[in-house]
Parts: C-alpha cells; sequence; structure tokens
C-alpha cells in the first residue's frame, strides 16, 4: 500500500524553518571598523525534532552558525543566544543557522562599510586580512563579476560572503528595479573554495540551486500561522521560483586540496544579503525582514 | 468503462468519468513517469499531452481525454531517443528528478509551436512549470540543444 499526502497536508503539516530575530551592534574605530561586535539571535529550534539530545541546556547550537565564528578578525566579539519556545514544530531547512545569521550579519557589514563611506568590498577585505582562502574567494568574485556597486546607471549590485559548511563562498547580485519594485535579477556570480573538488557539476548545479532556494526563501514564499492553522494551502499562496525569474549563474570554483567542505547548503546563504545589499545600492532603502515581498518587492 | 489511447496502446478502464486523468494514468496504467505536484494545475508536474497539447492531468477529467490520442513521459519515444531526453542527458539537467517528466512534456509542444525559441519563448512557454531544486537555467540550456538538434534532423 502506498499513501500519498496531498500538496495541501503535506503544506500543513510539516516541520517549518524556525523563526529567527538577529540584533546587531558594533563599536567602530575612527576609520569605521568595528572594535567590537555583538550579535544577540532569537530563534525557535533547528534541532529539537531531529536530534533532541544535541540541544542542551537552552542551547541549539544550529541555530549559532554563521554566528559563533564569522570569517572576519575583530578583536572583540559577543554572540548571545535565546531558545524561543513555540508550539510550531520548526527543524533544518536550507541553510539551516548559516541562513537567517548570515543575512543578518552581511547586511549589517554592508550598513557599516557604508557609513565608513568604504566599499563594501574593500571593507571586507580589510576585515578578512590574514584569512588566505578567504581573500582568494573574495577576490575572485569581485574580479570576475567586475565589482562595482553600480556598473551604469540602471544595474545594481550587491556582494555577501560567507565561511560555511567548511566552504568559503562570496556572491554578487546584479539587479535592476523598476519603479512599481519588481526586481530583475540579471546575474548572480559565485565565488567558492570547498576545498577538494569531487564533483564541479555538480557544484555548479548546486549553486544553480541555493540561488533558486534564496531567491525564493528571500522574496517570495513564507509560512504563516492563523488561529493556529497554516494559512497556506498550495503553491498558489506559497510561491516558489519560476523559470522567467531566474537569473544567469556564474560559478568560479578555486583549485583547492583542503578537506572537502560542503556544497548542498551553500549557494543559499550569501544570496539573500547580496540581494538585499544590491537592493540597497539601487533604491537606498534597507531591508530588515523577509520575504521582501512584505516589502512591496516582487520579482519580475 | 472509458476507452482510452494512451501512447498508441488502446485501453479499457472502469473509472468515474470525473477521475482525474492523472490517476487513472498512474494507478489504473501503471505508467508512473506523470507525477502528482499539487492538484490544481499550479505546478506542471503532471503534464501530459491530449492530441499533441500539453494538459495538466491532476485537473483534467478521464472523460476528456476518452478516445483521444494520450501521450505520457513514457510515450514521447521508444527508445529515449528523442532530442529532448538526449538533451536532458547532455546537459545533466535533473537534480531529483520529480518534475521532469512534466518540464520535458511542456518543452516539447514548445518546440513543435517554436522550433527555434529565444530564451523569452522558453520562458514564457516553461513559466507553469515549478522546479524546486532549481534546475530551470538548464532547462533554458537543454530545450536549446535539442531545438538545434532537431534542425540538424538529429534522432527522432
Amino acid at each position: 500500500m502506498k499513501l500519498i499526502w496531498s500538496r495541501e497536508e503535506d503544506m500543513q503539516h510539516d516541520f517549518y524553518r524556525p523563526t529567527v530575530l538577529n540584533r546587531l551592534a558594533a563599536a567602530v574605530n575612527d576609520q569605521g571598523f568595528p572594535v567590537a561586535l555583538q550579535q544577540r539571535v532569537v530563534s525557535a529550534s533547528q534541532l529539537h525534532h531531529v536530534a533532541p539530545q544535541a540541544v542542551k541546556d537552552g542551547l541549539d547550537p544550529i541555530c549559532l552558525e554563521g554566528a559563533a565564528e564569522i570569517p572576519y578578525t575583530l578583536p572583540n566579539l559577543f554572540v548571545d543566544f535565546t531558545l524561543m519556545q513555540i508550539p510550531v514544530p520548526t527543524s533544518v531547512w536550507r541553510s539551516t543557522g548559516y541562513g537567517p545569521n548570515v543575512f543578518a550579519l552581511e547586511s549589517f557589514i554592508d550598513e557599516l562599510a557604508r557609513r565608513a563611506r568604504r566599499d563594501p568590498y574593500e571593507y571586507r577585505r580589510v576585515l578578512l586580512a590574514g584569512n588566505k582562502r578567504a581573500l582568494r574567494v573574495l577576490d575572485l568574485v569581485a574580479d570576475k563579476s567586475g565589482w562595482k556597486p553600480s556598473p551604469d546607471g540602471n544595474r545594481f549590485r550587491g556582494m555577501a560572503f560567507a565561511h560555511c559548511y567548511g566552504t568559503f563562498v562570496g556572491q554578487v547580485v546584479e539587479i535592476s528595479v523598476s519603479s512599481n519594485k519588481r526586481i530583475k535579477v540579471h546575474r548572480v556570480v559565485v565565488a567558492l573554495d570547498c576545498g577538494q573538488v569531487i564533483h564541479p557539476d555538480g557544484i555548479r548545479a548546486q549553486m544553480e540551486s541555493g540561488v533558486t532556494w534564496g531567491l525564493t526563501a528571500g522574496v517570495k514564499s513564507e509560512i504563516i500561522f492563523k488561529n493556529g492553522k497554516v494559512a497556506q494551502s498550495n503553491f498558489h499562496d506559497f510561491e516558489v521560483l519560476r523559470i522567467p525569474e531566474m537569473p544567469r549563474v556564474e560559478t568560479h570554483i578555486v583549485e583547492s586540496h583542503e578537506a572537502p567542505g560542503g556544497m548542498g547548503e551553500v549557494g543559499a546563504v550569501p544570496l539573500v544579503p547580496a540581494l538585499v545589499n544590491a537592493v540597497f545600492a539601487a533604491t537606498g532603502r534597507r531591508l530588515r525582514s523577509l520575504p521582501l515581498h512584505r516589502h512591496g518587492f516582487s520579482l519580475g | 468503462m472509458i476507452s482510452l489511447i494512451v501512447n498508441k496502446k488502446k485501453y479499457e478502464v472502469d473509472v468515474s468519468p470525473d477521475t482525474p486523468l492523472l490517476w487513472v494514468i498512474r494507478e489504473n496504467l501503471g505508467l508512473t513517469g506523470t507525477k502528482y505536484g499539487c492538484g490544481m494545475a499550479q505546478c506542471g508536474a503532471c503534464t501530459v499531452h491530449i492530441n499533441g497539447e500539453a494538459v495538466r492531468s491532476c485537473v483534467a477529467p478521464v472523460s476528456r481525454a476518452a478516445g483521444q490520442e494520450v501521450t505520457t513521459i513514457e510515450g514521447l519515444s521508444p527508445d529515449l531517443s528523442h532530442p529532448l531526453q538526449r538533451a536532458w542527458i547532455a546537459e545533466d539537467v535533473p537534480q531529483c528528478g520529480y518534475c521532469q517528466s512534466g518540464q520535458i512534456m511542456a518543452a516539447a509542444v514548445l518546440l513543435r509551436e517554436k522550433p527555434r525559441p529565444t530564451d523569452e519563448d522558453i520562458d514564457r512557454a516553461m513559466a507553469g512549470n515549478l522546479c524546486r531544486c532549481g534546475t530551470y537555467p538548464r532547462i533554458r540550456k537543454a530545450i536549446h540543444r535539442a531545438a538545434r538538434t532537431m534542425a540538424k534532423g538529429g534522432p527522432k
């Protein structure tokens, strides 16, 4: 006997991506670089339903991915965590703790760079000083994208960087935004160092996949609980990316013989902050919550 | 009893006329290449052809197909030699694979209508077919590749 859940049953009885709130603060020196950074993370559990033994003393380690260890060298880092107890079953979802935490951190780095009146790429270079693998990836994505925050008056770019799942990854997202807040994503440039490369075409496929997932989660889809049940039921009200919205994805892989890192979740991690940073470059609006359709933006 | 012609083969099925064609194809005929994705014509995973036109079989009652020529992914070619199937393999399109039968069936209709489609033509024709894995860039490439093969009169 074979039982198939209907789309509605599946969508309304799942384990959902945890709600996360990040609050960041920094003290900066007279050059505009942080001497201290504070990241406070409040999250529903990632692991409770899949590996309850890993959640101890109110600490769910996956909830701190991308916050507890960051690629930047800072003299002072304070990370605080509160595990939020909610009745909704939550679990890991592409891309676990890195997704929300790197969105917050990389948006914040972009804000710090602009406050310091420095180019976001040059600003990250300074913060990555001494981290050779990270710098090589950042330089590669800047080079291959022909990095400039705005290559002309109509197109705008955002950048984000992450060290996640053992892989260094940088992305540049190039967009234009119409007067009715339709975002056209023209191009996503990816550079990465995942250590020893096992299957290069598999890496490219996962980057295309991560971009798709990131654009979907960053702009379009969300699950909302109303009166104790899920309001969405099928793909008409839980929208996922369609082919006309899909940008060109260019993936550049650093040849490396370091220990192999992960690839399955990596692509979606920097996509969302890079997109949001591009929207800031285009509109001057800093968007601090997702998905972007809540701010009136759509993909076109 | 309802008479069906699926992939050039005749069948008689004893089902209610309002049964979705999808479930008759999958459960009565055992042709499981056609997939259930949403049940409301939102995702395209169940796309088959009726008289050569793309139809969402999850919302089409079996009565609509009675006596008509139905083609499923299994009937696109006898030996995986359709230019789209070859192109799909060459470009390594699928990841999980679930939506791919519907993608290929939708693309087959596009190529009949527009033998040399642009990216815009592809985007317009394929917008109703969701892919959660994000194989969209490769779907575009594979359709262009199949179009080139067909223009050269390559494998039918």
